[in-house]
């Protein structure tokens, strides 16, 4: 049984995203109901940006009547390209909800010429 | 099968299959991964719910990211719970493009029929990290356990 209790534990739930983005950012909004502050782990690594979010609230006891939510921590996995400046990413968690802020560099935001 | 397991017939009990259901499946297709996709047939219209029976209360659990206090409203009638939101889009997004989305926003409402052993007049809900806790205390005579059997 050991190994059927490894995969449960590296099973997760991809939280569901919105992104909306302009010229100088991108947002990515995640619902990640039941995680807090300390249970967020965001880490850049090459191109890959990795959100984790571990669930602080405990298992209650007791029978279940209805079960639909999901009990397992969150991870997302996004490709970052090369127009994104990594040092210029910011996070905010509200009301369950994790927003992303990713900045565009400076030489990929489109110029615009002036006509002389 | 034991027949005394069964402890008392809800209105809720369809949903033991559906948990019997879920446990079979996990435990024969457990080593499969499922893929990490979120697709169309995971769409939500409404929130996710967890209800709990536990000794002396009813525990109902509600995934309710993004919505604030004032746009929730519950009440309880006998037995029912109903739990009634609006949940907003962020105005953020308004006049940016949208690359994707996956989330879902407007008003929802759903009810819920709780074991008829819930007392409507103690209930507390509380809003934390995008979850509802509403916990529905449980009749004194229903806590108890005992069973008086008469003896003919």
């Amino acid at each position: 049984m050991d190994k059927v209790t490894t995969q449960n534990e590296r099973r997760f739930t991809v939280p569901a995203c919105r992104i909306t983005e302009d010229e100088s950012e991108v947002l990515a909004e995640m619902e990640m109901p039941g995680v807090q502050r300390e249970g967020l782990d965001i880490k850049v690594d090459g191109n890959a940006l990795t959100i984790e979010g571990r669930r602080s609230d405990e298992e209650p006891r007791g029978k279940w009547l209805l079960r639909e939510r999901s009990r397992r921590d969150y991870r997302k996995i996004f490709t970052v390209d090369e127009s994104i400046d990594r040092d210029g990413i910011s996070a905010e968690l509200v009301d369950g909800i994790l927003k992303l802020r990713l900045k565009v560099k400076e030489a990929a935001k489109p110029k615009r010429i002036a006509i002389g | 099968m034991n027949p005394t397991r069964r402890e008392r017939s809800t209105s809720l009990d369809i949903w033991d299959a559906f948990d019997e259901l879920r446990g079979e499946l996990e435990r024969s297709f457990g080593n499969f991964e499922l893929p990490a996709v979120p697709g169309l047939l995971d769409w939500q219209t409404g929130p996710l719910i967890d209800v709990v029976e536990g000794d002396d209360e009813v525990l109902v659990l509600v995934d309710v990211p993004g919505v604030r206090k004032q746009d929730l409203e519950l009440s309880v009638t006998g037995s029912l719970l109903s739990i009634k939101g609006d949940k907003k889009q962020a105005d953020e997004g308004k006049g940016r493009k949208t690359v994707r989305r996956e989330t879902w926003a407007g008003t929802f409402s759903r009810t819920l029929s709780l074991p008829d052993t819930v007392n409507p007049d103690k209930v507390e809900a509380m809003l934390k990290d995008g979850i509802l806790r509403v916990r529905i205390a449980k009749r004194e005579e229903a806590q108890k356990k005992a069973v008086q059997i008469s003896v003919k």
